[in-house]
């Protein structure tokens, strides 16, 4: 079933249980495959996925530049800004609106992006969608938070370190313009 | 007679703001030499006095020192005889005596150097008492060189260069409009630094910009200094526009940019401290301005190799598959224009094009007295002197009953022509 879709993690208790969690681990890695508990859900990714360059192997599903594109926003909304955010945890389920995603992709379709790509992304198991509104899916929380946040953070901390940084070069500009 | 008989005229045919820079000139000939021994002479474009040109020509004496050491052959043997005479005590001296404090060159070659240098007047020679002395401008020439011999001047060094230049400038007197022109160029740096700074901070790369405000850092320390320096030279100049404004625009300079490159210093290399201590914080704000910033490929590095896919083969939802398959549909095949009907052409006779080498021919039977090569061919453009000039060439080397040449040594210059000169050369046609 691991290998065919996902499961509820309510209606699986036995997979709490380490012996039964164990065996599963082991058969699955036998197909490179290990266990993940996220949002709620079993699921089974890949221990080492294959690179496209790998000799002679296409791929069955892969994800696309956009669609990466797409994924690193969604955590950066719904994961990692969360947990990083003044008073942000206030115990309701992070979501984001479909506007707010759209306003990150100005140089693409709005159609392309809230309906062809995160279409793709609901089906792949990486994002949830509500009227409009969009929530973290089992394998968008399956992310390897301490990798993704670290590079989240080298990326926000130099974007806000430069922003501040063009915004002083301006104000000495500006002062200086004027004298 | 060849075609490098002929040369542009310099001159007089008002096409000379055409002509390449001498430094155009230089790159398309090759080589440095070339130009200094072949190039055209650079042409002015406001009278003379009101160009650098009558200082230079004032100082030439002093800087010709410069060539003659630096620029001729043996010039390394020359400069380095030179600072080893420097560091030496005595004023003067005889040739033995120069022999033994050039201990590393062989006795025979400090003769050759010393009367090479003797004969360009770098250093004097006593017939009465034998000895030989450095001249006064071969003294600060000498001392100059000695600075000079670093491998580069580092970009760190600038401002302290023309701080020093300023200084020299003043100490040799050659003259207010010249320090001044020494402390725009110092200025000029730091705005480059400015430049160079505010461009690194769209760049991604840290260790860059760090750099960048180091070097800032430094440059803003020595225009302080150099402002230091010469503040009883500029409170000389306060009556004076131009000097104000330098003034000023070092003075704003300095303190923007000791402001920016502290605050840079400080974020850059702070930032890690900054980050162990507190963690970084970020609100809804920050993360959309950083999303807007970024390009689908930046943000895609952040999960790359991160995201894995589901091992199975995802269901497509059937209102993608529905709203897909009425994109597709909705999509017009492109086709091509229509072609224009059919038209028959017309033929029509090649055009006939006289054979440059006949009608010089026919001009050469047709003459009825002595010409010269130069009232045959030349005429007031290049091109159509040229091209005549080779057809006369290519007559004579096809026809042999033509009128007789005779060859002189003098050269023509014809008037109101691009061609300057041609080597005169007589058609002896019948009279």
């Amino acid at each position: 079933m691991l290998v065919a879709g996902t499961l509820e993690r309510a209606q699986w208790p036995e997979l709490d249980d380490e012996d039964f969690a164990g065996e599963v681990r082991d058969r699955l890695g036998t197909v490179g495959l290990e266990l993940v508990g996220a949002s709620g859900k079993w699921l089974a990714r890949p221990k080492h996925a294959p690179t496209d360059d790998t000799d002679g192997f296409e791929p069955a599903f892969a994800l696309n530049t956009v669609e990466l594109a797409v994924i690193a926003a969604l955590y950066l909304h719904l994961r990692y800004l969360p947990r990083n955010a003044d008073g942000a945890e206030d115990g309701e389920e992070p979501s984001v609106a479909v506007e707010e995603l759209l306003r990150a992709f100005p140089g693409y379709s709005s159609r392309f992006i809230s309906q062809i790509v995160v279409g793709h992304l609901r089906n792949a198991g990486f994002v949830r969608r509500e009227n409009d509104r969009l929530y973290a899916g089992p394998y968008l929380a399956a992310l390897n938070e301490i990798e993704a946040d670290e590079r989240s953070q080298v990326a926000l901390g130099n974007f806000q370190l430069r922003r501040y940084l063009k915004q002083r070069a301006a104000e000495l500009e500006d002062d200086h313009a004027s004298d | 007679m060849t075609d490098t008989d002929m040369e542009r005229s310099r001159l007089g045919s008002g096409k000379g703001q055409d002509r390449p820079s001498p430094r155009l000139a230089d790159e398309r000939e090759g080589t440095i030499d070339s130009f200094e021994d072949g190039g055209p002479e650079p042409v002015l474009r406001v009278p003379e006095d009101l160009t650098p040109l009558p200082a230079v020509d004032a100082a030439m004496p002093l800087l010709e020192h410069f060539a003659t050491v630096v620029g001729r052959k043996r010039a390394r043997f020359k400069i380095a005889l030179l600072k080893t005479l420097q560091g030496d005590g005595a004023g003067r001296w005889k040739i033995r005596r120069l022999q033994e404090i050039v201990h590393w060159l062989e006795p025979s070659s400090v003769t050759d150097i010393v009367a090479e240098l003797k004969a360009v007047d770098v250093l004097s020679y006593e017939q009465v008492t034998g000895f030989y002395r450095l001249t006064p401008s071969a003294r600060v020439v000498t001392a100059l060189l000695d600075a000079m011999t670093i491998p580069e001047v580092h970009p760190r060094s600038l401002i302290k260069f023309l701080n020093k230049a300023m200084a020299l400038a003043q100490a040799g007197g050659a003259g207010d409009d010249v320090v001044l022109r020494q402390f725009q160029s110092a200025i000029a740096v730091l705005q480059g630094d400015w430049d160079d700074l505010t461009r690194l901070l769209d760049d991604h790369s840290d260790s860059a910009l760090l750099e960048a405000a180091e070097l800032v850092r430094i440059h803003v320390d020595d225009m302080r200094e150099l402002l230091d320096e010469h503040q009883t030279f500029f409170a000389a100049h306060r009556d004076r526009g131009d000097f104000l404004d330098a003034d000023q625009e070092a003075l704003d300079l300095v303190a923007k940019l000791g402001t920016m490159s502290a605050e840079v210093i400080q974020a850059v290399s702070g930032r890690a401290d900054e980050r162990m201590k507190a963690g970084l914080r970020v609100d809804r704000t920050d993360i959309r301005d950083f999303l807007a910033s970024r390009e689908a490929d930046d943000l895609s590095a952040l999960v790359a190799d991160l995201a894995a896919p589901a091992p199975f083969v995802v269901a497509i939802a059937p209102a993608v598959a529905f709203d897909a398959l009425a994109e597709a549909s909705e999509r017009v095949a492109s086709t091509p224009p229509t072609m224009p009907p059919p038209i028959v052409l017309t033929r029509e006779p090649q055009e006939s094009i006289p054979d440059p080498a006949e009608v010089i021919r026919d001009e050469l039977f047709e003459l009825d007295k002595p010409t010269t090569v130069a009232e045959l061919t030349v005429r007031e453009e290049w091109e159509e002197s040229i091209a005549r000039h080779s057809a006369l060439l290519d007559a004579y080397s096809r026809w042999v009953e033509l009128p007789n040449l005779t060859h002189d040594l003098d050269c023509e210059e014809p008037e109101e022509s691009e061609v300057w000169r041609v080597s005169k050369t007589t058609i002896e046609a019948d009279q």
